[in-house]
């Protein structure tokens, strides 16, 4: 089964790396931006689906991410290839600390928390106008030459996200997922049988805000700049919708979610400005009809 | 001195608005366990349900009143209408899905409110009666202000009357401590939780109608003034009815002194209070220990 | 499951894909121009009404045979008032929709990201509303222009005012945020060489998302300044003038300027008795002020749009945005990007208002500002800007 599964991944790969050869920016533009979101969605169901652990602030690691790696590219003028891994290591650095005070706490505790942490954050980055620039936010955050074009910008990002996607899919499927699951199906007995339960979620928490903080660098290289926004905690409100639509009891899920959020508002706002009535409405919908998201739907048809 | 007790007021009045709206936050959520992102849409509605009652009735000969009135009412209505047909179903099942819905209820209301009443910033003048300011020997200081810290005072003795003295008092608090214990009393459960949903978003409702008058009503004014009722429950401690009090009341002294003393970085402040509090009592000042 | 939600994913993509093409292969006659403003969210109040008047112009340029002779077509894009939003928004328009040029934006972040994507895909973009002076200085490049005024005209503007009422003590109430910060600048630069007495007793700061007004309303009441200058913009000095008159403030203070367009038509109507009278107030344009052909024509036409016979002064930075635009592809004589930007850089273009000039190193429009003092009308139920002063921008600009 993993076997047909690994192929299946990495036929899909494989076919989008053929997009650029529609010639269409727009496309690429549109896949740049799913991919970032698919990784950004994936990386807080590893806190959701499997940790328990709903995070309202997810969109602080983005920011941090995002921020860390224009800064050092722009500011300090450090080559992509160093700033990336380094602004990585400081949003890990970030979500550790962070994390470290937030998983004290479980439940409601657990999201206000990283809800107000993440407002800290964005009244950080709103106020340190000398490094992020305010709210003016920092522009000509330029790529190296080599993926300066949308589709080798493009084929880059797929590779970036193909390559986290699979880390993060190991973590899911290793002793860490599980014990994970366990936690979250019952704190207790995990602590019976010797799990240490707030440093295998510190860990996840780590892991979550890491592979954000990834998506936010992707995503301040892919539209060159990054403003304080990114912070702010309807971001964060987004990445969720995403994970719960597409359906957090799945590794995939969220995947389904990112883009079938993502494509379904361009279709959307050709028509009408409603889409956030419409996305309310498809959130009910999918809170009382179909709880396992998108994923949990098809699973049950392709069982019948 | 005169300007220390002018912003000392101006704290004081902005606070116990704010406390009109998280006092219900907090309730509610001690009784339902549901973090209410909604919250901030009731109080938006509610104010301009009040400025659609105003430019019908007017303001004098008590329209304003009956708008404020008629804001609550429906408030009520509506939110009741949410808890029975919703909300409901949502009990007992994962908690990301009660914060999405109360989240869909914000995006949803956010698009029929822009709908009914567009997107320009719309206000209603004070009430005649309380008009320009009043004498009171060290300073003047507005009618309408003093009457905000005014209803402030009355709601939370009053709420804290009702939680004291009376049968459904009792209930609530012995909810907000042992849920369990209720239908074990032979309690109507269902009943409570319909009720105090309705009553918190009532009193939401009222706050929004209250404020239309002294801010302006907008779109994006519900997730503003949600935002600064999340910190303000968990600084007082999310499910306490004085926590939310206190946490009100130092938010609003809070902008006044860090005016004064560190006028560039008064909004991290508040964060910095929140963080702090968080760091050394995470359930909040009042709240209870987690787990208990 | 998971295989079939991958066909899925699949099936979309190729939706996703046949749209994509199927726009790109229109390559036809008309000029196709792109918009790019906050329709939906808290600046949608704005946004709607300058792509009101980006729409107006359009069916004029249309209505008189087009630009060159070729038939103009228009796509509007919501930017959300986010800069993310905007980025995409003008993405969409160039990649999706093929503009080949776009205008709009109205907060400064959406403003600083189209001028970014106008940069990467080499597009002309004019900046209809977003003032902040960031976009002509360390972010400017050669595919952005201004219709709009910078905000050194603004502060600039405002500076000339103050000085005129002779104030030498002040505070000053501005936004903490770019805008504000930028504002201040212009306002000291040219206090200075107006008047070096003068100085700033007392700054506040409100955070933008503040609705409550009333501790800096104490803060500069309890200063011993005489005048006082705000950057409280559009309706977010509704809430504020109420709030400053319930104490007694604006007795008080003798003078108030106030920039942001807090005179605007919109404004002044929305709160009613509650403006106060007597303060200098700016905007975009007033409807009553000046009684040229060019500006009454374009009355005209908004009035028939909006059945409003005191039409509001938004939808002029959209208009204005495509005159200029129009007459620097009728300068050029064809659409190429090269050419109709060195057409644009020091072209003078008749507008609404009147003719405007685009220098050169910024690519700024010398768009002035209406300047007016809050006065009670004879022959209205709202109160008008009486005396309109209007303050040209060349002195400015700077």
């Amino acid at each position: 089964m993993p076997h047909s599964r690994l192929l299946l991944g990495a036929g899909i790969v494989g076919l989008l790396a053929l997009l650029p050869l529609s010639g269409s920016t727009y496309l690429m533009y549109l896949s740049t931006q799913v991919l970032i979101f698919v990784l950004f969605a994936t990386s807080l169901n590893i806190l959701i689906g499997y940790a328990g652990l709903v995070s309202f602030g997810h969109a602080a690691f983005f920011a941090i991410g995002g921020y860390g790696c224009a800064i050092l590219l722009r500011t300090y003028e450090i080559p992509l290839l160093l700033a990336m891994p380094a602004a990585l290591v400081m949003t890990a650095i970030l979500s550790a600390l962070i994390g470290s005070l937030c998983v004290r706490l479980t439940s409601y505790y657990f999201s206000m928390l990283t809800l107000a942490f993440g407002q800290l954050i964005w009244a950080v980055v709103f106020k340190w106008r000398s490094m992020t620039g305010g709210d003016d936010g920092l522009l000509r955050v330029d790529s190296p030459s080599w993926i300066d074009t949308p589709a080798s910008f493009f084929i880059f990002t797929l590779l970036v996200v193909t390559l986290a996607m699979l880390a993060l899919w190991i973590v899911a499927h290793s002793p860490l997922g599980r014990t994970l699951m366990a936690i979250r199906e019952n704190q207790v007995r995990a602590g019976f049988l010797g799990v240490h339960t707030r440093r295998v979620q510190l860990v996840a928490f780590t892991i979550a805000g890491t592979f954000a903080g990834l998506a936010g660098a992707l995503f301040a290289l892919f539209n060159r700049s990054i403003f304080p926004d990114s912070a702010w905690w309807l971001q964060s409100a987004e990445v969720l919708i995403m994970v719960v639509l597409g359906g957090m009891n799945s590794f995939f899920g969220p995947m389904v979610g990112a883009l079938t959020l993502i494509v379904l508002s361009r279709f959307t706002l050709e028509v009408t400005d409603y889409w956030p009535g419409l996305l309310a409405i498809i959130l009910l919908a999918t809170l009382f009809f179909f709880p396992n998201g998108i994923a949990g739907l098809l699973k049950a048809k392709g069982k019948r | 001195m005169m300007y220390a007790t002018i912003q000392f007021l101006n704290g004081l009045s902005y606070g116990l608005s704010l406390f009109l709206v998280a006092a219900g936050l907090s309730i509610i959520f001690g009784v339902l366990r549901v973090l209410n992102f909604a919250h901030g849409t009731f109080y938006m509605l509610g104010g301009y349900i009040a400025y659609e009652a105003v430019s019908h009735i007017g303001l004098s000969d008590g329209g304003f009143w009956i708008a404020v009135a008629l804001s609550g009412l429906v408030l009520a209505v509506l939110a009741a209408i949410i808890e029975r047909l919703m909300l409901r179903k949502l009990y007992g099942r994962d908690e990301v899905y009660q914060l999405l819905f109360t989240f869909a209820l914000v995006l949803l209301f956010s698009d029929v409110i822009r709908g009914l009443w567009g997107t320009q910033v719309l206000s209603i003048s004070f009430p005649p009666e309380l008009s320009g300011a009043q004498d009171l020997g060290l300073a003047y200081y507005p009618r309408y202000r003093l009457f905000l810290c005014l209803v402030g005072i009355v709601v939370a003795i009053g709420v804290w009357f009702v939680f004291q003295r009376t049968r459904w008092g009792r209930i609530i608090r012995a909810a907000t401590q042992d849920r369990e214990i209720l239908g074990a009393l032979g309690i109507n459960v269902p009943l409570v939780y319909l009720v105090v949903f309705s009553a918190g978003a009532a009193l939401a409702g009222i706050g929004g109608a209250l404020a239309a008058p002294a801010l302006a009503l907008k779109p994006g004014m519900d997730t503003e003034i949600i935002v600064e009722c999340f910190i303000v429950v968990i600084i007082g401690g999310l499910g306490s009815l004085w926590g939310a009090f206190i946490g009100a009341i130092l938010i609003g002294q809070l902008r006044s002194i860090g005016l004064y003393f560190v006028p560039e970085w008064e909004i991290v402040l508040v964060y910095l209070l929140m963080i702090a509090v968080l760091a050394f009592r995470p359930w909040g000042l009042l709240g209870k220990r987690e787990g208990e | 499951m998971s295989m079939k939600s991958k066909l899925s994913l699949l099936g979309m993509t190729a939706i996703a894909l046949v749209m994509a093409t199927g726009a790109h292969a229109q390559e036809g006659e008309p000029i196709r121009i792109g918009a790019a403003y906050p329709l939906t969210g808290p600046a949608a109040t704005n946004g709607l009404l300058a792509a009101l008047g980006h729409e107006m112009i359009i069916d004029k340029i249309n209505a008189e045979g087009g630009i060159l002779g070729r038939p103009v077509e228009s796509f509007t894009r919501d930017s959300k008032g986010t800069p993310a939003d905007a980025t995409s928004a003008a993405r969409d328009l160039i990649t999706l929709d093929n503009a080949d040029f776009i205008v709009g934006g109205f907060t400064s972040g959406e403003g600083l990201a189209i001028s970014e994507v106008a940069l990467q895909e080499e597009v002309i973009y004019i900046a209809a509303s977003p003032k902040t002076i960031q976009m002509s200085e360390d972010n400017f490049h050669k595919y952005m222009f201004r219709t709009a005024a910078n905000t050194n005209t603004e502060g600039g503007s405002a500076a000339i005012i103050m000085n005129d009422l002779g104030v030498k003590r002040i505070c000053t109430m501005l936004l903490d945020y770019s805008y504000g910060h930028d504002l201040l600048k212009g306002f000291k630069a040219h206090l200075e060489e107006l008047d070096p007495e003068a100085e700033i007793v007392t700054e506040v700061w409100p955070a933008l998302n503040v609705s409550d007004y009333t501790p800096y309303i104490t803060e500069v009441m309890n200063s011993d300044c005489t005048g006082v200058f705000s950057g409280i913009w559009g309706g977010l000095f509704v809430p504020f003038a109420k709030q400053a008159a319930s104490f007694g403030f604006f007795d008080q203070k003798e003078h108030f300027v106030a920039a942001g367009e807090p005179g605007s038509q919109e404004i002044i109507e929305e709160l009613g008795d509650d403006m106060p009278t007597g303060i200098w107030a700016n905007s975009y344009e007033v409807w009553y002020y000046p009684d040229t052909e060019a500006h009454n024509k374009y009355l005209e036409e908004l009035r028939q749009r909006l059945d409003n016979p005191y039409p509001p002064s938004w939808p002029i930075t959209g208009y204005m945005a495509v005159q200029a635009l129009a007459a620097g592809i009728e300068a050029a004589g064809n659409t190429d990007t090269d050419a109709v930007i060195d057409a644009l850089e020091g072209l003078t273009y008749e507008s609404a208002i009147g003719p405007q000039t685009i220098r050169e190193s910024d690519h700024q429009a010398n768009r002035g500002q209406y300047w007016g003092q809050i006065a009670e009308s004879d022959e209205y139920n709202f109160k008008i800007l009486d005396p309109v002063r209007y303050i040209e921008a060349d002195d400015i600009m700077d």
